[in-house]
């Protein structure tokens, strides 16, 4: 008997992404996650004295590249050889980006695949075969598991890849392949790598996808880690989950139907944080707050954003044991459509208010704001503009969305006016 | 939506009050209320009628909270109706007429979705609303679109949003500033980027560093080979240096052994063996010769000493006879002293047995011995005789006692005082009355406190001009409360605030007004300043000369007269021009002094509106003076139920607290009086127990003037101690006859006690004494007598019996010693016959030879052990001698010689040969040491050819080359530790990761600064974008409108309002009847209120067509309208109402008389609260 364990996707020294400063938010906390993590990992090898270790691909995150990291990494495998641990290692497409895998000089217990076929090490005294082949370039689209060896006959045989198997939504097109592939090459244990969310894909044979060390951004949510691999007579018998990270992203869906007040909305937001917090295994907190539901306070909430997200913000520090750090506060809730309500609409559009706020934005106006915005447009870094979470404030879309914001900014702000007198 | 009716039920003020507002088709209702009517009251109760009470309302001061209700009937235009109730409740608040519970939404289609934040805004307006809407048109320099959409929307505040909209975003993004948080956010971003730039290790960078430290390492390897190869070498120079000494030592040891060619190499021990035998040979010859000497002397003393006397074997019995001579000299020398004791003992025993029994020898006394055995029997019963006397003696002596203390208890008896009444009651009722103490002082007291309350409490009566004697009455008294006075004062302190404010801008509008006057009075001092009035003249004179002209010309009239009336006297012809040219004049002069005249206008202006603003003070003042009158009369009678003055109001606080004392102070007299009333009950009833209990126990009353209880307190206190002593004596005299009686009880039981006892003392006497008296009976003094001689004489006789028993011991002794002496003569040859009776003598003589003998016998003995040991010495040196010769020629024999003579020499050779051989090998020992593990043939090769003079120069040359290639060396070292230290700092070093991670948190805020940033500025485009496209939509209709009301609100001295632009912007204009545009800022303030009101008439109006018309509410607008324009408003008003209902709060008289004369038939309907 013996065991493994299987990690992937360790993004050494990538930084979390999204977390806004703001005067309570516990800064310290994120400085060198990933490379927390990984400590984390290495230190659980040791302490479950662990046969051998495999990581699945992207181990380092492909920019900036700093050599230093690769340094980090020879120090930790080091720790990994006093105690006697052989770790094996496929490139991924990050890795290959990175020019660092090409000259790190790690200590002789790890052993980095080969890119341009693939290799199989065999342990004799475990009676271990590990086929692997890392990437030999950073977009690899053929089918790198067709080409692994043969199953060596009477051992446990390991395939380490980094696949994107059949496709993950989230996550580009590697080295694709599919179950049916992996499973007649008859391994008994498929390590890969590239989807960060974990995964068993099959359990005949095991095809494991481990997800990432650690979450960087809101998108991956939950616990994060590995995979412990227990090993008798040459079969796989069972596995473990084992959470390395050291901060947890989480999304807080929070119902905010029938608040009468904001006040009432920061009530419930506040016990959605404390269940959160206790779940976090006493690991800080990364949390997207998500208000949804018909609330009649819709209005004032919306137009008080950023005063809602500070409340929140201070409530995070206060009515949790855990860190916590608020990354962004969602507004997705929608007024309620009661009959006055929907009376109150129709005198809008045809009333005082809709003269300001109602009705759709026109295209002019939608020009205009383009051009109100274009100095600012111009001011915003690429990292802003592009991208999934980009502002674009040349979309039509987008600027429809911000006119929506403006409008209800302005709803509440002259109702204010109105209720003042 | 029209309100028919408004039921004031239970609100504010109200109590069943209702409102017929179902007059007119729509109808303007004027509702007047003076102050503190209710017309605020009104206004509340109507809004909480359509939207619901709120939380907290001030209008519960009559009803309470729960009893709150207000009620109407509505009806839509489409006359639907509904009458309902509300109550003040969160839910279901709203009543059918039957009290039973609407739905909530019962109203919704009556108000049409209009929240109250909307009906307040847009279907409502007062008079600072109308004020800020006037200012807003001033502040907006009358843009048309703000100015349009402020009055269309009742959003006065539009301008002021923009601006903090535009603020705002400022703060946050400025294209071409710094100091906006995104700009601040960009310049740390590039900075974090260079930081995190400047922090990354690349690959190359560190291979470089890694390639230094390998050439570092490399050359340090070269140069430490070179340092060991010359270490080498200079090492064997210093080894060779070392060992050439030695070398040549041991070739000069080797040259010295082979001059000494074959030695026999004798043991190391053998000097010593030989120079030991020598010494033991000469040592045993010396003791031989003393030996012999020794023996030769002994000798010769024994020859003289002879033999052995017999007398020496007798030395142990002579001196054990000796030893016993001293006992027996003492022994005879006692002998007589003791028989003539004997005598005297035995003399004195017969005297004493001869005075007890006369005739009896003392051999036969021994029978008397037996009594001697019984002595405590007698001194037993003698003790008990004396102690049984003793006791009959103080048994009589008791008995007589008692008899005296009988006889004068009797007589005591006779004069005890006899027990009468009840000292129990007494000792009780005193008990009682005392426990409140002095008691005179405790009824002073009480008197004293209820006097000084009742003294207290008539000051309060009197100070606060309360009707005498009113003290007990004084909690019926209807006094105003606490609460009242204090509304009363707050509503004081009111009217003298605003009446404060008031003088203080009547004093500044008097001075603006001396200011503006006396700057009219200059510019009109010159020249009196033409205007459009005196132009307007100018022109009509001219125009009247020409038409005059025209008459006299073309109709032949006679105008003269007609002419000197209007235009002056004189030609007509003639004046015609000249009123032409002072028509000119007049137009020229405003032309050429049009900045006097605007400036005299503008000063005529402002000091109109400086009077009107006086006046209004005024009006203010008259009537807060009228309203602070009637608070005075209510006042008043709130105080006359009191029948007193009323006191001011400002001081009727310290009054009520005043009254509040007293109140307290009247209730401590009650219970002051009540306390001296309970006080004197209770002395009334002590007195009667003291009296009860005096009489009881025969004390005479008191005589009635001194009836106090004190003096009774008094009296029963001495008669209480009185009777108590006489109880006390009657108690004690009871006690000692009892104790008599006892004690005669005691006597008579000990005298029986006596007399058995004494019986039985005389028959064991007795039985005792029988045989002491010989058969005579004997007293116990005889007894006692006959004892003591029998005592005395035993003693002597037993003394007497070992002094004969010690006569015999000593004569036996003599004999035995006697008999022994002569025995021992015998022994020794000696005559005994003649010895008898000097055996003491010669034993003495014997004695004294012995010791003699004795000590010639050791003399003999010593002499024979000197001899002896003499004889062993000559032997023990013989044989010395023998062993000294056997152990010499041994050592011949090992030294290979014959003669012991030779031995020294050989023995010289020898050591000289042994320690060359010695110092040899240890050459050769060092050799090896220094040699540094080289063999000694391997040293010798080394050590051949080298010329030791050579060596220190290599030697030092070697050393000048070390010492280069060590500094070297560490020069070396330097660099591959710098080269390392270099690349360590490389290690795993996070920076880069941590500036990426704030990059990420710097990106993230600029972000939500960002959007922030977009949605304000979007927000402020739309607003813009929207007020203009209100303005292009309304413009045209509203202005007409709008235009209208205003020609008929300024009654014709505006004919329109007008939109134009000016600076690029539209802007609005009042259109005077003659033509002139006026802009908003040229306005008075009151038309530009005027312009505001209009505008929002005219907007509501609209809204009232495009859907259901909803009561628009005016609260006091009018204020600063004179009369004329009131009238001119209400007018408009009445116009609007032809839409909607129009409701009119006032409490100024003034409106509601203006709106009762243009009542009739224009819609206009007053009602008063």
């Amino acid at each position: 008997m013996f065991r493994f364990l299987h990690a992937a996707d360790i993004h050494l020294d990538s930084p979390l992404v999204g977390l806004e400063r703001y005067e309570l938010a516990p800064i310290a906390a994120t400085r060198s996650a990933t490379r927390r993590a990984f400590e984390n990992l290495v230190q659980l090898a040791i302490d479950e004295q662990v046969a051998f270790v495999v990581l699945a691909g992207d181990l380092f995150d492909g920019k900036p590249k700093d050599y230093s990291t690769g340094l980090f990494f020879v120090d930790q495998m080091a720790k990994l050889e006093q105690a006697k641990i052989e770790v094996f290692v496929v490139a991924g497409n990050h890795d290959f980006t990175s020019n660092i895998t090409k000259h790190l000089r790690p200590p002789k217990n790890v052993q980095f695949f080969g890119t341009k076929k693939a290799e199989t090490h065999i342990l004799e005294s475990l009676q271990v075969a590990i086929h692997g082949q890392g990437f030999a370039s950073r977009a690899v689209s053929e089918d790198l598991a067709a080409g692994y060896p043969a199953r060596v006959a009477g051992m446990f045989n390991l395939g380490l890849l980094h696949t994107s198997l059949d496709g993950r939504v989230g996550h580009g097109t590697y080295a694709p392949t599919s179950v049916q592939v992996l499973t007649q090459k008859g391994y008994e244990y498929w390590a890969l790598g590239h989807v960060h969310k974990r995964e068993i894909v099959s359990k005949a044979p095991w095809i494991v996808f481990p997800g990432n060390l650690q979450g960087r951004h809101a998108g991956e949510t939950g616990a994060k880690g590995c995979v412990l691999v227990t090993v008798e007579n040459g079969s796989v018998k069972g596995i473990e989950e084992r959470a390395v990270d050291v901060m947890r992203w989480a999304e807080c869906r929070v119902a905010v139907d029938a608040c009468q007040t904001v006040n009432d909305v920061l009530d419930r937001v506040e016990v959605a944080l404390q269940q959160e917090a206790k779940a976090s295994d006493g690991r800080m907190l990364a949390v997207r707050i998500h208000l949804h539901g018909t609330v009649p306070c819709f209005h004032e909430l919306k137009a008080r954003r950023d005063h809602v997200t500070n409340e929140i913000r201070g409530l995070a520090c206060r009515a949790t044991a855990a860190e916590v750090w608020i990354e962004k506060v969602q507004f997705s809730a929608t007024a309620p459509q009661t009959p006055s309500a929907a009376l109150a609409q129709q005198e809008s559009e045809g009333g005082i208010l809709s003269e300001l706020a109602g009705g759709a934005t026109t295209p002019e106006e939608l020009r205009s704001l383009r051009e109100a915005l274009s100095d600012l447009r111009k001011a915003l870094p690429v990292d802003l503009t592009e991208g999934e979470d980009a502002i674009d404030l040349d979309s039509p879309e987008f600027l429809e969305a911000l006119a929506a914001d403006a409008r209800e900014i302005l709803l509440a702000r002259l109702s204010d006016e109105g209720a003042a007198k | 939506m029209k309100i028919l009716e408004l039921h004031l039920t239970a609100f504010g003020p109200f109590t069943d009050r209702k409102l017929d507002l179902s007059q007119g088709s729509h109808g303007l209702h004027v509702i007047f209320g003076r102050n503190e009517a209710g017309k605020s009251s009104a206004l509340r109760a109507l809004e909480a009628l359509l939207f619901g009470f709120g939380g907290q309302t001030t209008d519960n001061f009559i009803h309470q909270y729960e009893k709150l209700r207000v009620g109407a009937r509505l009806r839509l235009s489409s006359g639907v109706e509904i009458e309902f109730a509300r109550k003040k409740s969160p839910k279901g608040s709203l009543l059918d007429l039957g009290g039973s519970k609407l739905g909530d939404d019962a109203l919704d289609r009556f108000l049409c979705g209009v929240n109250k934040d909307q009906f307040r805004q847009f279907w409502g307006i007062d008079y600072w609303r109308l004020v800020e809407g006037g200012k807003s048109l001033l502040s907006g320099e009358g843009e048309l679109g703000e100015s349009l959409f402020a009055a269309g929307t009742g959003l006065s505040g539009v301008r002021g949003l923009k601006a903090q909209l535009e603020d705002d975003s400022t703060k946050l993004f400025l294209p071409r500033g710094k100091k906006g948080e995104i700009n601040q956010a960009l310049s740390a971003l590039k900075d974090l980027q260079k930081e995190q730039k400047d922090a990354t290790v690349s690959v190359d960078e560190w291979q470089r560093r890694q390639d230094a430290v390998n050439r570092a390492e490399q050359e340090l390897a070269a140069l430490t080979n070179l340092v060991n190869e010359s270490s080498t070498k200079r090492t064997r120079f210093e080894r060779v240096k070392r060992i050439l000494p030695l070398f040549a030592q041991r070739d000069e040891l080797r040259k010295r052994l082979s001059d000494l060619g074959a030695v026999k190499l004798l043991e190391l021990d053998f000097p010593e063996r030989r120079q030991f035998a020598s010494t033991a040979a000469r040592e045993a010859q010396q003791r031989h010769a003393r030996a012999t000497t020794e023996l030769a002397e002994v000798e010769a003393v024994v020859q003289r000493l002879g033999e052995t006397p017999v007398l020496v074997a007798e030395a142990f019995a002579v001196n054990e006879l000796h030893k016993s001579l001293g006992v027996h000299r003492k022994a005879m020398a006692d002998r007589p002293r003791i028989v003539g004791e004997l005598g005297n003992q035995r003399e004195h025993a017969e005297r004493l047995l001869h005075e007890i029994r006369p005739g009896l020898s003392l051999e036969e006394a021994e029978p008397l011995r037996l009594h001697l055995g019984r002595r405590s029997v007698f001194q037993d019963l003698i003790v008990a005789k004396e102690r049984l006397d003793a006791r009959s003696e103080n048994v009589a002596t008791n008995v007589a006692n008692n008899s005296r203390t009988r006889g004068e208890l009797e007589l005591e008896r006779a004069s005890l005082p006899s027990a009468v009444g009840d000292l129990g009651l007494l000792v009780a009722a005193l008990s009682e009355a005392k426990k409140r103490g002095d008691v005179e002082n405790e009824q002073d007291r009480l008197a004293k406190i209820s006097h000084r309350l009742q003294s207290q409490c008539e000051t309060a009566v009197e100070k606060l001009q309360l009707p005498q004697g009113s003290v007990q009455t004084l909690g019926k008294l209807p006094v105003p409360g606490k609460d009242v006075i204090l509304g009363f004062q707050k509503r004081q302190s009111e009217v003298e605030e605003t009446e404060r404010a008031d003088e203080r801008e009547r004093a500044q509008l008097a001075k603006e007004h001396a200011e503006l006057t006396e700057r009219i009075q200059a510019l009109a001092t010159t020249e009196e300043l033409p205007n459009e009035q005196a132009l307007q003249s100018a022109r009509g004179l001219r125009d009247q000369a020409f038409d005059l002209l025209v008459q006299h010309w073309e109709h032949k009239r006679d105008v003269v007269s007609e002419a000197t009336a209007a235009v002056g006297a004189g030609k007509l012809i003639d004046l015609y021009p000249l009123k032409v040219k002072a028509a000119d004049n007049v137009a020229d002069r405003l032309r050429s002094e049009a900045d006097r005249v605007a400036a005299m206008s503008q000063c005529l202006s402002q000091r109109k509106s400086l009077l009107a603003k006086l006046d209004a003070n005024t009006a203010r003042s008259a009537e807060r003076t009228t309203r602070a009158d009637a608070m005075q009369r209510q006042w008043e009678s709130l105080w006359q139920p009191l029948q007193i003055p009323s006191p001011k109001i400002v001081s009727a606080r310290e009054w009520r607290e005043e009254f509040d004392k007293l109140l307290l102070r009247a209730e401590e007299l009650a219970e002051a009086v009540q306390a001296e009333r309970a006080f004197l009950s209770w002395v009334d009833s002590q007195m009667n127990s003291l009296d009860a209990a005096l009489a009881a126990n025969g004390a005479a009353q008191p005589v009635a003037e001194s009836r106090t209880l004190g003096l009774k307190l008094t009296l029963a206190a001495q008669l209480q101690v009185r009777l108590e002593k006489d109880a006390n004596a009657r108690a004690e005299h009871l006690r000692r006859s009892t104790e008599l009686a006892k004690a005669d009880l005691a006597a008579q039981i000990a005298i029986d006690e006596a007399r058995a006892e004494l019986e039985k003392w005389h028959a064991a006497w007795l039985q005792a004494s029988a045989d002491l008296g010989n058969g005579v009976a004997v007293s116990p003094q005889d007894a006692r007598w006959i004892l003591s001689r029998i005592e005395e004489m035993f003693p002597l006789l037993d003394d007497a019996r070992k002094a004969e028993g010690r006569i015999n011991g000593i004569d036996r002794d003599a004999d035995i010693f006697r008999a022994n002496v002569r025995s021992l003569a015998e022994r020794l040859g000696e005559q005994v016959s003649v010895l008898q009776g000097s055996e003491d003598t010669w034993l003495e003589s014997t004695h004294k030879k012995l010791e003699v003998v004795q000590r010639e016998n050791e003399q003999r003995r010593l002499r024979s052990e000197q001899l002896n040991k003499a004889n062993l010495e000559v032997e023990s040196a013989n044989t010395a001698i023998a062993i000294a010769r056997v152990t010499t020629a041994a050592l011949a024999q090992e030294a290979g010689c014959d003669e012991a003579a030779d031995l020294q020499e050989i023995e010289q050779r020898s050591s000289s040969a042994r320690s060359s051989e010695g110092e040899l090998e240890r050459i050769n020992k060092e050799l090896v040491r220094i040699g540094d593990g080289h063999s000694m043939e391997e040293l010798q090769l080394q050590a051949q050819g080298v010329q030791s003079d050579s060596i220190d120069a290599s030697l030092s040359l070697l050393a000048g080359e070390l010492a280069e290639q060590e500094l070297r060396l560490a020069q070396l070292r330097d660099t591959r530790a710098t080269a390392q230290a270099e690349l360590r700092s490389f290690h795993g070093s996070s920076v880069a990761g941590d500036k990426a991670q704030e990059i990420q948190s710097t990106l993230a805020g600029l972000r939500s600064d960002a959007l922030r940033y977009a949605r304000l500025t979007a927000a402020s485009t739309l607003l813009s974008l929207r007020i203009d496209e209100y303005r292009r939509k309304n413009q045209t209709p509203l202005l007409l409108r709008a235009s209208e009301l205003f020609a008929e609100i300024t009654q014709g001295a505006f004919c329109r309002l007008e939109a134009d632009v000016d600076d690029d912007k539209p802007k609005l204009f009042g259109v005077r009847s003659n033509g002139d545009p006026i802009s908003s800022e040229s306005m008075s303030e009151g038309t530009r209120d005027q312009v505001f009101l209009c505008l929002r008439l005219a907007a509501v109006e609209a809204s009232c067509v495009a859907s259901e018309p909803m009561p628009f509410i005016v609260d006091d607008v009018l204020v600063q309208f004179d009369d004329e324009r009131s009238a001119a408003a209400l007018r408009v008003l009445a116009e609007v109402a032809k839409k909607t209902q129009v409701i009119l709060f006032t409490h100024h008289e003034r409106v509601k008389t203006c709106a009762e004369q243009i009542a009739g038939g224009a819609g206009v309907f007053v009602h008063s609260l």
